[in-house]
């Protein structure tokens, strides 16, 4: 009866998983999250500095008319403005030219245990060959779940100056979270900090790889995202395991979405937005890593026979150092830098929605060299909260009054004094 | 009930301001001493902030200035007149303060200008005014409206130099042709028609002071030379005509302009409003008098015109007389039409300059009965 029984949950188990062939896939996929897990925590010490030379070509616009009204439907909302069609003109032939600009930057990684900094200098818009890049500084602690971000002209594009922003994680940082600038992405944490690419962006769930290839030399696994806190949008992940290199991602491909069907089917672009192709290997402690990679990121969208790339940026990435011999991952941010701390807005806030969280959560304040606990940020954010309350009501607004209607009626007073002294001599 | 007493205060600024002109307002030198001085510095305070708003928007805009300036800045064209209206009738100390910190800004704005027209930018602009490729210059100024606002009134300054001996007679005359290069580099036609205006005005007051053709000559001469040099500039004279979107905006906005003096008898608030497009309609009239009107109402605008009017009668009387009061009046006459086709209310430096001129102006001594011709000819 017992072995019956033994038969029949072999039989419901074949039938409902499809038998030996997917354990084996599941046997496959074990081997390689643990293979690279360990990896993972190889790196867990390091030092590793790359050199990137990166090329970015924004190509013309596609519809240069449609543009052109969208710039006309903006200027008539400045009446006092005089931009003649001449200057649209100028602003438009700009637009249609292909821009081509390079610059090189030095990439520097640093991990110590929950701790993951990095440091670079990111481009902006790129014009007649030129490109203006500012320094990027990120610091992630997965045990304290808060990120930092330090730049200028990072934060939705307005501030000048640098500034820094800080958040809150529910998991682990650097692979889950956005930085806000376009020059990482949680892909990119894979091949420049050695982290595991089943980790990323929390694909490390259950059942969210699988195979779809497998060939001699190498693995192929793809994974689908809803987006979450990590993207706006639905994104598939497509990569390749060299199984030469221990199961070292040897190229990797991030995909948009195309469009969304009212269905909610996902059809994703034909092109990867992302891809990352190892090009050169190093060995370090039976574990291998990139040693020279390219990194390829297109914004484009699907004609019905074509595909139209309007922007892509091109990186050649160098192994330039790498020491296992790290020290304490300093905050080195500069001093009275000023602050814009998100942690009490909640966890995992998308980059793109800050401007959506409620006003009195965001503290801002100095950078003093050290991040306040949550406790001491509660307290300066009530205080800030009675200082904002107190200050327009009372010292402020008695001024703006006394201004506002005591400056004319003063005139008017000695204007009517002097009239009537006048009238009576 | 806000914008009633504020049409009624706006009313009652311009009217101690008309009265004073009308010499019905006598103060003793000691009270004229101590409002000139406050006023002045309340008109500085306000150009400061300003001047330093425009070189570092984010420093000023995180702080309370930024409300203080916009509270402040209704009134500056207002005390700039009744300041030097005091200070050159009654108190030596200010008018001296005035003329000297008059005189430097003014170069400054015009230096600005003529430098931003050569490539050097002083600010980082956040619009740029571009015709046909050409950048419109305007310096340390908000546009190149502003700039020829200045350039108009820096005209005025070397006319009346010019009418004098000396180095004054070469600096006036040196003036006069920067002034007026400025004016035509900035491409602002309603500069241009400031210009035209107080150069036939100027040519009627010749009559009775003939050094007074020496700097209009030598003014048509160098605008005739700046035509021939960057020709460009008609093409935007003639751009006017051909449907350019500022001139129909402008068109558009003076005929929407009874109807919403009728709807808005005080003027027009944020509040009052129904839709957003009544508001950007009602929120410049792109002309200095009707916005008068629209922005504080009825009773205001009157003032303005009267005020306007005494002025311009002032000057013409005088002018007729060969007097010196006719020569800086064609400045007074030329902005008062350029600003037909603009409002420098965003610009306080501008309005400080020109609020100030037509204010010494209004304060110069006129005396009916005095010889024809001040000065030789």
């Amino acid at each position: 009866m017992q072995s019956l029984a033994r038969c029949f949950f072999i039989l419901v188990y074949i039938l409902f998983t499809g038998g030996p062939g997917l354990s084996e896939d599941s046997l496959l996929l074990q081997t390689i999250v643990q293979t690279l897990q360990k990896r993972e925590s190889f790196f867990a010490h390091c030092a590793i500095t790359w050199d990137a030379r990166i090329e970015v070509i924004d190509y013309p616009l596609e519809n240069p008319e449609r543009f052109l009204e969208a710039l006309e439907q903006w200027d008539r909302q400045r009446l006092d403005a005089e931009i003649t069609p001449k200057a649209k003109e100028e602003f438009l032939q700009k637009a249609q030219q292909t821009h081509r600009c390079h610059y090189q930057t030095t990439i520097t990684v640093m991990r110590s245990g929950s701790i993951t900094s990095i440091r670079f200098k990111e481009g902006g818009s790129c014009e007649n060959g030129y490109i203006k890049t500012v320094p990027i500084y990120i610091l992630c602690d997965d045990e304290q779940r808060y990120s930092v971000i330090y730049g200028a002209g990072i934060h939705a594009g307005v501030d000048s100056e640098p500034q820094i922003w800080i958040f809150r994680h529910s998991s682990p940082a650097p692979l889950n979270f956005t930085s806000g600038t376009q020059f990482i992405y949680p892909i990119d944490w894979a091949f420049l900090a050695n982290f595991s690419i089943m980790n990323v962006a929390g694909l490390n769930r259950k059942n969210a790889w699988r195979v779809i290839k497998q060939t001699h030399s190498e693995v192929i696994l793809e994974a689908e995202l809803d987006g979450g806190a990590v993207y706006s949008n639905p994104r598939r992940f497509r990569v390749g395991l060299s199984k030469q290199h221990g199961y070292t991602p040897s190229w990797i491909e991030e995909y948009s979405p195309a469009k969304i069907a009212a269905s909610n089917k996902i059809y994703y672009q034909s092109f990867p937005t992302i891809k990352i192709k190892v090009l050169a290997w190093k060995k370090v402690g039976g574990f291998w890593m990139p040693q020279r990679w390219e990194r390829v990121r297109q914004l484009g969208k699907e004609m019905s026979k074509a595909i139209r790339i309007s922007h892509m940026e091109r990186r050649i990435i160098n192994l330039y150092f790498l020491n296992f011999e790290t020290n304490e991952i300093k905050k080195n941010f500069p001093m009275r830098t000023p602050v814009l701390d998100f942690r009490l807005c909640g966890t995992d806030i998308p980059y793109g929605d800050v401007s959506e969280v409620a006003e009195g959560c965001v503290v801002s304040y100095q950078w003093k060299g050290a991040l306040p606990s949550l406790d001491r940020l509660e307290q300066m954010a009530h205080h800030q909260a009675l200082v904002q309350e107190e200050r327009p009501h009372l010292a402020f607004q008695w001024m703006r009054r006394l201004l506002q209607w005591g400056i004319p009626l003063l005139l008017i007073a000695v204007g009517l004094y002097w009239w009537w002294r006048t009238r009576r001599s | 009930m806000i914008k009633m007493i504020e049409s009624f205060l706006v009313t009652g600024v311009l009217w101690v301001v008309i009265l004073r002109m009308r010499g019905l307002l006598k103060p003793t030198p000691r009270e004229a001493c101590l409002v000139a001085w406050g006023l002045t510095l309340l008109v500085a305070f306000n150009v400061t902030i300003a001047v330093w708003g425009l070189i570092n928007p984010t420093r000023v805009g995180h702080t309370y200035l930024l409300d203080v300036y916009q509270v402040l800045d209704r009134w500056t064209w207002m005390a700039a007149f009744l300041m030097t209206n005091l200070s050159f009738a009654l108190v030596g100390s200010a008018r001296r303060f005035h003329m000297v910190a008059g005189a430097s800004l003014l170069a400054i704005a015009l230096l600005a200008t003529l430098l931003h027209a050569a490539g050097v930018r002083f600010i980082d602009y956040s619009q740029i005014y571009s015709f046909h490729g050409y950048y419109r210059p305007h310096g340390i100024l908000l546009t190149p409206l502003e700039a020829g606002l200045v350039g108009l009134l820096g005209w005025a300054w070397g006319l009346a130099w010019s009418m004098q001996h000396g180095w004054r007679h070469i600096g006036g005359l040196f003036l006069t042709g920067l002034s007026t290069a400025v004016v035509y580099l900035t491409f602002s036609r309603s500069a241009w028609m400031g210009l035209g205006m107080a150069l036939v005005v100027g040519s009627l007051f010749a009559r009775s002071l003939k050094a007074l053709w020496i700097p209009l000559l030598l003014t048509l001469t160098t605008f005739l030379l700046c035509s021939v040099g960057l020709p460009l500039g008609w093409q935007r004279g003639v751009y006017a005509a051909q449907g350019d979107p500022s001139v129909q905006n402008r068109l558009v906005l003076w005929q929407q302009f009874p109807a919403q003096l009728v709807r808005y008898p005080f003027g027009v608030t944020e509040e009052s409003v129904d839709t957003i497009e009544q508001y950007m309609a009602a929120g410049s009239m792109v002309n200095f008098y009707l916005d008068m009107g629209v922005q504080y109402g009825v009773l205001p605008m009157m003032a303005l015109f009267w005020l306007v009017g005494l002025l311009l009668g002032r000057i013409w009387q005088c002018g007729q007389h060969g007097m010196l009061v006719g020569t800086w009046g064609l400045g007074v006459i030329a902005s008062a039409v350029c600003l037909i086709f603009m409002n420098s209310s965003s610009d306080s430096l501008t309005m400080a300059l020109w609020g100030g001129l037509w204010g010494m102006v209004s304060a110069m001594e006129v005396k009916p009965d005095a010889p024809p011709r001040l000065y030789h000819d």
